[in-house]
């Protein structure tokens, strides 16, 4: 749907219309799910997330200014809130010492190496949360730095440099994981 | 750089996870919403009401505390004079008319 339809559909949900939300739950539930299900791995929890997340964005939909597409706005929802969750598991994630010195070339080059798709998918796993969201977000999803920020609450230029270091990462755990 | 192995990695992830939202979640959110959509507006009525009742009892109160005696003083006196009697019967006209206005205004206004 147009960004400009959108605005209009909200404005007659806000008129009364209540019924019409069902469109937004209907044509954006399931992209919202494989957001929060690829860090919430457990179908009853991701559901509830995702439905707390609709719910949410339609309290809030009187302000809801229209400076993102509908459906990143209730990414950004759904993901605060499946970070809050994870939070309050206490879920434990790898540490890496990023500062360790590691050449652009030696990382390209692993990050490109297809005999290394199963060790890539393990280290993934190990990676934060909000690491995980972004590379999905730009990899997997193909979407653009703007909406990956506005989801993840970056300024633009922050979303290139976590990459950059998420990307070390991945080749430091690969490292790491290759020693044991 | 293409990131070729870890596209593909995260591909193949994604595909792995075989899980998706059940068909009846549309309507199970519009039902949560409706249900917490009537809380919201019950909770509201509850403080209007519990809102206007206590101005109205601080208001009674200060107009007791402060006129009390003279309007009671007042009262008497028009009881005792049978020329303020005859001007009740107006009053309760007034009153009843100004009440059906203020009810049917509201009727129509709420409908809009």
């Amino acid at each position: 749907m147009h960004p400009a339809d959108e605005k209009q559909l909200i404005a007659r949900i806000l008129d009364g219309h209540a019924e019409e939300y069902g469109y937004f739950l209907t044509h954006y539930g399931e992209e919202v799910f494989q957001l929060v299900v690829r860090l919430v791995p457990v179908q009853q929890d991701a559901e509830e997330l995702v439905q707390d997340a609709f719910v949410r964005a339609y309290d809030k939909l009187d302000t809801y200014t229209g400076e993102a597409s509908f459906l990143t706005w209730v990414c950004h929802i759904a993901y605060n809130l499946t970070i809050s969750w994870l939070r309050k598991q206490k879920m434990k994630y790898t540490s890496i010492d990023e500062r360790m010195d590691v050449s652009d070339a030696d990382v390209d080059q692993l990050l490109d190496d297809d005999s290394r798709i199963q060790q890539l998918k393990e280290a993934c796993t190990q990676l934060k949360p909000e690491e995980q969201t972004l590379i999905n977000l730009f990899y997997y999803n193909d979407m653009p730095m703007r909406d990956i920020a506005y989801i993840l609450g970056l300024e633009q230029g922050n979303v290139a440099t976590r990459l950059y270091r998420i990307r070390k990462k991945l080749y430091l755990i690969i490292k790491r994981m290759e020693k044991l | 750089m293409t990131d070729r192995a870890l596209h593909e990695a995260l591909r193949q992830q994604s595909e792995q996870k075989t899980m998706h939202l059940p068909s009846n979640f549309a309507f199970n959110t519009m039902r949560r919403i409706e249900k917490e959509q009537q809380a919201h507006e019950w909770r509201e009525k509850v403080v209007a009401t519990i809102t206007i009742v206590a101005f109205c009892l601080l208001g009674l109160g200060t107009m007791i505390i402060f006129y009390g005696e003279a309007l009671l003083r007042g009262f008497k006196s028009m009881i005792q004079q049978q020329e303020s009697i005859s001007l009740l019967p107006g009053m309760a006209f007034c009153f009843l008319f100004l009440a059906t206005l203020n009810f049917l205004l509201r009727r129509h206004y709420a409908k809009e």
